[in-house]
């Protein structure tokens, strides 16, 4: 059976104007923007984690957030199950909003500390009025904190943030995304703030959700190496834009954009009989307001030629299930 | 005898409610050149333990016991007027964040001037020069130094820290979590830089992070904290390669990899303990999968199992039959 598509972007934009003084503007007319996200293109479909990693500052939490309408775009058209949902009014985009959930970085930041467990975990439902009665919410919320583990449900009901342990909030931020069995959930970074020795157990129930409820999962990371254990595909994204994208295993494997090999091979392995050969980048992420003219990895990349400063280079396929936009593969 | 060793090292905080045992019995030794990885989850004590031997705890932190030997001389026991000609002069420190720690207001390079001018008998011109020496050595244009921090990014500032560092030729410095803020471009950069460094100067380094996989690229040996005490402590291929500590061997299976076989993540079940009230026996036991009644019972002690390889387990010799 084929998975249908359930979040699909095309050429998104988002720019974030620059304010400026008075002087300023009276000076030049030239209007200046921060072009967090310039151009991008995915789809994800049911039952499938589609990853999108690279450095900080280079649009990964921006392209999410636009996704789920939480900042409007620019340019470029968003699709919900299909639906346009680029442009709709609050009230219009509310039973979308239902399907579409969260999960932050930061446990102990994105919780309110002065909600109880029950408060944070139902109110998802409160707002959306999905429940008849306090005892249907109730049984809703115990629910969800059984699916996330936090057994018995009813010891951790009125607990607040404070007395969880960092995993244990990660599993109330998790309850709170799943509660409206949403088709759609866009997870910031969630275990880079966790020990390793939790990481496993938050990243295997987002999975088991992901088979269960035919979730769709937009993971986005700086960190290859968990992106790796968990995605089924990948875009590696640079200062606004996807470079290299395709299945998980191609990309990490097998690099193609200069890029991608040097960000990967810039990754520690926690194996010291493994010795590699080591590409270091020279400098760091340009400025997104000036992003260089051609290729914007052309000033980094030891492979630069004329063409790279001049023209921008289009995505090509470069294997089954993978692509890459690189003068050097066209 | 080894340049620096540490002994029993006992560190606590004093709180409402009693003590709480950060470090609680900590050994290490390390020689001149060698970089030693201090690993372990958040609140195992490796900051605590670094801050101690250097003697800069908070107000409410206190050595209870052991030994901070430095060539010889127990750093624990010193005046603080004698341990301040050891601060940067022979240990040197980098904070963790401390990259945003830099004085907003005042020039990168005077702020590196400064520190020398406080501990070395130099006039402010040698000094400057110093500096722009040091810049030179992290890689950074001299030129830079009269730079205000906001106007360097993050990998930068992270490269004067280590040029503050290593301002006034110590023989060892403590670096804790000096990449994590890092993008993993720029920690390969910084990474790579204080692996020459430490080549070139012959110095020794204590590299603390929670990152296995940085320490399996820069150290020689490695001591894995659990819960204030040392778990398991033996030079990195061993750590990595043979570990016999049931804790060691959890977080190496928990920690992905971005090379090698995709095998399955296993976490550790549970959180760390709350060290006001630590548990009872092995701190170890009621996250361990091979815990027996003793071990709920009886501390282990941190035992040489094979030459240069220890470990604290009750079942230290059971574990080397089960495979890893």
């Amino acid at each position: 059976m084929e998975n249908k598509t359930v979040i699909k972007v095309e050429n998104l934009r988002k720019w974030f104007p620059i304010r400026r003084s008075f002087f300023a503007t009276l000076f030049s007319k030239e209007e200046l923007y921060v072009k967090a996200v310039d151009g991008v293109d995915f789809e994800i479909k049911e039952r499938e984690v589609f990853c999108l990693a690279g450095e900080s500052g280079c649009g990964k939490t921006t392209t999410a957030r636009t996704i789920l309408r939480l900042v409007e775009p620019t340019d470029g058209k968003i699709y919900f199950d299909g639906d346009d949902i680029t442009h709709l009014k609050t009230k219009e985009l509310k039973p979308y909003r239902i399907k579409m959930q969260i999960i932050f970085q930061d446990p102990y930041e994105s919780l309110n500390p002065r909600l109880s467990v029950f408060d944070i975990v139902s109110e998802p439902l409160q707002v959306n009025k999905l429940y008849e009665s306090q005892r249907e919410l109730k049984e809703k919320v115990a629910t969800a904190l059984e699916e996330v583990e936090l057994i018995p449900p009813e010891r951790f009901m009125y607990r607040f943030p404070h007395e969880l342990s960092g995993g244990q909030r990660q599993r109330v931020a998790i309850a709170r995304a799943i509660i409206t069995r949403p088709r759609f959930i866009a997870a910031d970074e969630p275990v880079s703030m966790l020990d390793v020795s939790i990481r496993a157990e938050i990243l295997e129930l987002m999975d088991r959700f992901k088979r269960e409820f035919n979730i769709a999962y937009l993971y986005i990371t700086h960190d290859l190496s968990t992106a790796r254990y968990v995605s089924d595909r990948i875009g590696i994204m640079y200062l606004g834009k996807i470079v290299e994208t395709g299945n998980i295993d191609k990309v990490l494997d097998d690099p193609q954009h200069p890029y991608t090999q040097a960000l990967i091979s810039a990754i520690p392995v926690p194996d010291p009989t493994m010795k590699r050969k080591r590409v270091i980048l020279r400098g760091e992420p340009p400025n997104p307001i000036y992003p260089p003219p051609g290729c914007r990895f052309h000033p980094r990349c030891p492979y630069a030629k004329d063409v790279c400063k001049e023209k921008e280079p289009e995505m090509v396929k470069v294997g089954e299930e993978h692509y890459a936009a690189c003068w050097l593969l066209s | 005898m080894a340049m620096l060793e540490v002994e029993d090292l006992k560190i606590y905080y004093e709180v409402i409610g009693g003590d709480v045992k950060a470090v609680d019995g900590v050994y290490f030794d390390l020689e001149k050149g060698e970089a030693l990885g201090l690993a372990g989850e958040s609140g195992c004590g490796k900051t605590t333990a670094a801050l101690g031997i250097l003697r800069l705890l908070p107000s409410n932190g206190r050595i209870a016991g052991g030994k901070i030997l430095f060539e010889g001389k127990d750093l624990a026991k010193m005046s603080e007027e004698s341990i301040r000609k050891y601060r940067w002069k022979r240990i040197s420190i980098i904070f963790q964040g401390a990259m945003n720690a830099l004085n907003p207001v005042i020039r990168v390079g005077n702020q590196i001037v400064e520190a020398i001018l406080a501990h070395e008998n130099v006039t402010e011109q040698e000094a400057w020069r110093r500096t722009e020496e040091l810049f030179e050595m992290v890689g950074l244009d001299p030129e830079r130094a009269k730079d205000y921090p906001h106007e360097l990014s993050g990998g930068m500032r992270q490269r004067v820290m280590i040029a503050m560092a290593l301002a006034c030729n110590p023989d060892l410095v403590i670096a804790d979590e000096p990449t994590t803020a890092l993008d993993v471009t720029i920690q390969a950069q910084v990474l790579e830089l204080m692996k020459k460094l430490q080549k070139e100067l012959n110095l020794s380094l204590i590299l603390i992070t929670h990152d296995l996989a940085v320490i399996a690229e820069t150290c020689n040996k490695v001591a894995i904290m659990y819960a204030g005490k040392i778990a398991e402590y033996a030079d990195t291929y061993t750590i990595f390669k043979k570990p016999l500590h049931p804790y060691t061997r959890g977080l190496i299976k928990a920690v992905p990899s971005i090379k090698g076989t995709k095998e399955k993540l296993v976490a550790i079940p549970g959180s760390p303990p709350d060290l006001l009230y630590p548990p009872p026996g092995c701190r170890f036991h009621p996250r361990c999968k091979y815990a027996k009644d003793i071990c709920k019972e009886k501390e282990p002690e941190l035992t040489e199992v094979a030459p240069g390889h220890y470990a604290s387990c009750h079942f230290v010799d059971e574990m080397k039959n089960i495979p890893f």
